[in-house]
């Protein structure tokens, strides 16, 4: 008992003040915790690899294709048999 | 080209700071896309070698992946509807309907190459013309959330047939 009241004031002050910084400190910890962006994930990049296939296989087929060296050209013959049967399908192929 | 243009901007957009983390792409989108990519590239350069029953298979399986793009978007919760919808949803909602028509086509081709009858050929045209036709009333008047892209797009390629 002595020895709490014999604790001086600035003691106490320096204490509170103290707790009130330790606060502040949790308070600016929690905001850049929530101001940080999320990091990429797995779905994200698999996302861009899927775009990029997407990409890729119609233009090497049509660039083979173009320069003549597709299998027996059966890409070729496909493509003009669904040409004159089915515009769309084409245009599916190379849009 | 549009087809690539969208999800061209859906794939920028999902690298966003802003998008990246949302339950529209990682519950959303998922791994569908991916999976669709694969069964398209796989119908892409497996059309020549096989025979049309073939084709016509993984192209139904690439159509059933989209759809379930397009299922597990329409269920994921949305922060910020009209920018995910843009973003996100459009460039898949259209991409769908842009197959949807193209399986239309390749049920047709099929059984042309087949040298089915042309009673067969006419019975199936006018029984997926109304299964398509069920497929657009339904998700105009049945869901809460309505899908008005796959409708339009499947309209106006019926109207330019």
């Amino acid at each position: 008992m002595t020895e709490e009241l014999g604790r001086s004031r600035s003691e106490f002050v320096s204490e509170a003040l103290d707790d009130e910084i330790q606060d502040e400190n949790n308070v600016q910890a929690s905001d850049a915790i929530k101001a940080a962006p999320e990091p990429l994930r797995l779905v994200n990049y698999l996302n861009v690899t899927a775009l990029l296939v997407n990409l890729f296989f119609p233009i090497a087929i049509f660039g083979f294709d173009m320069l003549g060296n597709s299998p027996r050209g059966i890409y070729q013959n496909k493509v003009c048999i669904d040409m004159n049967s089915n515009l769309l399908e084409y245009a599916f192929l190379y849009s | 080209m549009i087809n690539f243009l969208l999800q061209g901007v859906f794939v920028f957009m999902q690298l966003t700071a802003r998008f990246r983390a949302l339950p529209m792409v990682q519950m959303g989108v998922s791994y569908w896309y991916l999976v669709a990519t694969l069964a398209q590239t796989l119908w892409l350069i497996l059309l020549p070698f096989i025979n049309d029953w073939g084709s016509l298979t993984i192209f139904i399986v690439f159509w059933l992946t989209l759809m379930g793009l397009i299922t597990f978007q329409y269920y994921a919760p949305s922060d910020r509807p009209v920018a995910e919808y843009w973003f996100l949803k459009f460039p898949f909602e259209f991409y769908f309907a842009w197959v949807t028509v193209m399986l239309l086509g390749e049920i047709s081709i099929t059984l042309q190459r087949q040298n089915s009858s042309p009673v067969v050929i006419l019975s199936v045209g006018i029984l997926s013309f109304a299964i398509w036709f069920g497929g657009v009333i339904f998700v105009l008047l049945a869901l809460t959330k309505p899908f008005y892209v796959i409708p339009t797009i499947i309209g106006l390629s019926i109207v330019s047939y």
